[in-house]
């Protein structure tokens, strides 16, 4: 069943050249998608449609057949999707185990004990107790991308949505990542988006979308 | 509830740059503190003290307009008289009132005391009798008081009746309260009866003596200026009917045109108003009840309020240093925040690409700024009060020192300190007026509810000052905007 779907949709920044162009998609719960694409065709752009970061002017982004652009988007981004940052976007003054409680507090889950659930994320995406307790800037690019993945998790929506999640991670952890958002989907029927360059995501994602100059590639 | 867990964590982890906002509110807040104290126990003082001693009002006759004054205006001129006070007494914006009559008398049985049987003083200051008379010849001043409750000297202690008794209210008969030093001068005793007249040596009044005072007031030559009716020793206190009877006679042997040249001979009134405020109200209902434009309402208000100049000075500069610390220190807060909001663009863009709404992310901002205020106004009040009154005192004792140096810096211009301006009585000369004055030297500071409110007022003013700068600054932002451009 569709849960977010992308209709004719065209954007440009500051009524510049256009990003993307009449672009369809449809995105349903259970599965593994993939938006692969060059440098500068208009990815990240999407991505930040999907996330509710950005509106479409031309074109509709239906959540649950709801058109994004009359959503309360805060809460949008706060509850229904999960967003994996490329460049991670963690409060450098608190701790992993911080970021991932205060997402929970924004997104007011109602969870007995957060700070046991964080914990638990937090291992499960390969931070021990000890990392968990230090501040953002004590953590490797690649421990960062994990608790940038934790907070995606943190509280349990229906989309996941991850710019580049592997992209500093080593092979083994890059493995682990995959597995995690695949049986994300698999198992707990969650829809999960990446944009991505591995091959390795590319090789097990369910579907794929191509975007060329802004464009979707058959 | 996270919102403020949240800011608590940020101001705790961004410690240099809170401590500064923190020292910039402590700073105000300290200021304020003291000058609010200030202010307001210099207007209760100020209240208090005006309540406390009413000013008098009184009329005075400007002979000079008078003397330029047409043949036609001086006809149609009309003195001030008893019935005319009483009048104006009965006034309802006036709470009290009391008139003196006074006139120069001559003895040829008595002597007057003179300066050289009195103990010198020479550093003696001298006095401010405002009742003395303004044209004397004679060797003994008469004063009879509507209300001997109002003699000022007695009230003091300067004078005290050491034998007999005081005039009483209602007495007609002929009797006198003469000094200590005049009765041993003369070798008189209480039931001894003396012989006075006025102008007319042939006509003569006796007055049985019934009480004697003492008098501790210091004297000096100048006190005198040449007369010796001027010398305290010689003054005399008689009842309104006696001297009333004296004063007629002297009327009838003055020329008219001397008549008009005096405000009724020795003739003088003071009125106490319920509100001081009033006095312009006064002035009409009097002058409309007939009180001539020859005579001037002049009250005592400016001397009353010189005691309390040092006191206003402080208070005005305490709300002057105030408003200029509150203006400034709004400036610096507002540029440190904005400097804040720009150094947290991540953050605040961080915040909403996770779904923290622009209302949550200026509510945490702004309660940072908060909890600093709150902080900084406990630290600032509790030094404000423990400074306020050594601030209080040390303002107050600069301010009394630079008017007393003033002062004397004045009367060395003219050579000595006791210049007097001929055309002034001293009551008018203001080196003199502010040379005598008592000003008031302690103010007793304490901080009430009212401030408390007021400070935090101060603060929570600086607060939101600085929270509409985040708040504007936060709409500004887009999310994505800002992490793109990291």
């Amino acid at each position: 069943m569709s849960i977010l779907k992308v209709e004719d949709l065209s954007f440009s920044y500051d009524n510049n050249k256009l990003v993307l162009k009449n672009i369809d998609m449809d995105f349903s719960e259970g599965k593994v998608y993939g938006v692969f694409g060059k440098s500068g065709a208009g990815k990240t752009t999407l991505l930040s449609l999907l996330a509710g970061l950005e509106i479409a002017k031309d074109g509709k982004i239906l959540y649950k057949d709801n058109d994004l652009s009359k959503i309360n988007r805060d809460k949008y981004r706060s509850n229904e999707i999960g967003v994996i940052f490329q460049s991670y976007n963690l409060l450098p003054h608190l701790t992993a185990l911080e970021n991932v409680i205060l997402s929970m507090d924004i997104s007011n889950l109602k969870v007995k004990d957060r700070h046991k659930k964080a914990m638990q994320l937090l291992k499960k995406v390969g931070l021990d107790e000890n990392k968990a307790n230090r501040k953002i800037l004590q953590l490797s690019g690649g421990e960062q991308q994990r608790v940038s993945i934790a907070r995606a998790l943190s509280y349990d929506s229906e989309i996941i949505l991850a710019d580049e999640p592997t992209g500093n991670l080593d092979k083994d952890t890059e493995e682990d990542i995959i597995n995690l958002l695949i049986n994300l989907a698999h198992e707990d029927n969650k829809c999960v988006i990446i944009i991505s360059h591995s091959t390795e995501v590319k090789n097990r994602v369910d579907i794929l979308y191509y975007l060329v100059n802004g464009k979707l590639a058959e | 509830m996270y919102i403020i867990k949240n800011a608590w964590k940020s101001i705790t982890r961004a410690k240099g740059r809170n401590i500064l906002i923190g020292i910039i509110i402590t700073i105000v807040t300290i200021s304020a503190c003291i000058s609010l104290a200030i202010n307001k126990s210099s207007d209760t003082l100020v209240n208090s003290y005006k309540n406390n001693n009413p000013i008098e009002v009184s009329f005075q006759l400007d002979p000079s307009s008078l003397m330029n004054a047409t043949t036609e205006e001086k006809e149609s001129f009309e003195t001030l008289t008893v019935d005319m006070i009483e009048e104006y007494g009965n006034s309802s914006l006036v709470s009290d009132y009391y008139y003196t009559l006074e006139a120069s008398m001559s003895s040829d049985e008595i002597n007057p005391v003179d300066y050289s049987t009195l103990t010198v003083d020479e550093n003696a200051e001298n006095e401010n009798d405002s009742n003395r008379p303004k044209m004397d010849s004679g060797d003994f001043r008469l004063t009879a008081y509507s209300d001997f409750s109002y003699l000022e000297d007695f009230i003091s202690g300067t004078k005290k009746i050491t034998e007999g008794s005081m005039i009483e209210k209602d007495n007609t008969e002929n009797v006198i309260v003469i000094s200590e030093d005049l009765a041993e001068e003369n070798d008189l005793e209480l039931n001894d009866t003396i012989t006075l007249y006025s102008n007319d040596e042939d006509t003569t009044y006796k007055f049985e003596i019934i009480g004697i005072y003492e008098d501790t007031s210091d004297v000096s030559e100048d006190s005198f200026a040449g007369m010796t009716s001027m010398n305290s020793r010689n003054q005399m206190y008689t009842n309104l009917t006696s001297l009333n009877e004296i004063l007629e006679e002297q009327e009838d042997t003055t020329s008219e045109n001397t008549k008009r040249m005096m405000s009724r001979n020795g003739l003088s009134a003071k009125f106490y108003l319920n509100d001081n405020d009033t006095l312009d109200e006064f002035e009409d209902e009097v002058r409309e009840k007939g009180l001539s434009t020859y005579y001037s309402v002049n009250t005592n208000e400016s001397e009353t309020l010189a005691t309390l100049e040092p006191i206003q000075n402080i208070s005005n500069f305490s709300m002057t240093f105030l408003i200029v610390i509150f203006i400034v220190g709004a400036i610096v807060l507002t540029v440190i925040n904005l400097i804040n909001i720009r150094e947290r663009k991540y953050e605040i863009g961080v915040l909403r690409a996770i779904g923290m709404s622009k209302l949550k992310v200026t509510a945490q901002l702004v309660s940072e700024i908060f909890i600093v205020s709150i902080i900084s106004l406990l630290i600032g009040t509790s030094i404000g009060t423990l400074a306020s009154q050594p601030v209080a005192n040390m303002m107050l004792k600069g301010e009394i020192e630079s008017y007393k140096e003033e002062v004397s810096n004045t009367q060395n211009n003219f050579g000595n300190g006791n210049f007097q301006r001929p055309s002034m009585n001293q009551n008018n000369n203001p080196i003199r007026k502010m040379a005598a004055t008592d000003y008031v030297d302690s103010l007793s500071v304490s901080i009430d509810i009212i401030t408390i409110i007021q400070l935090i007022c101060v603060s929570m003013s600086l607060t939101l000052i600085s929270g509409i700068v985040a708040v504007l600054s936060i709409n500004k932002y887009e999310p994505n905007k800002i992490l793109q451009n990291r």
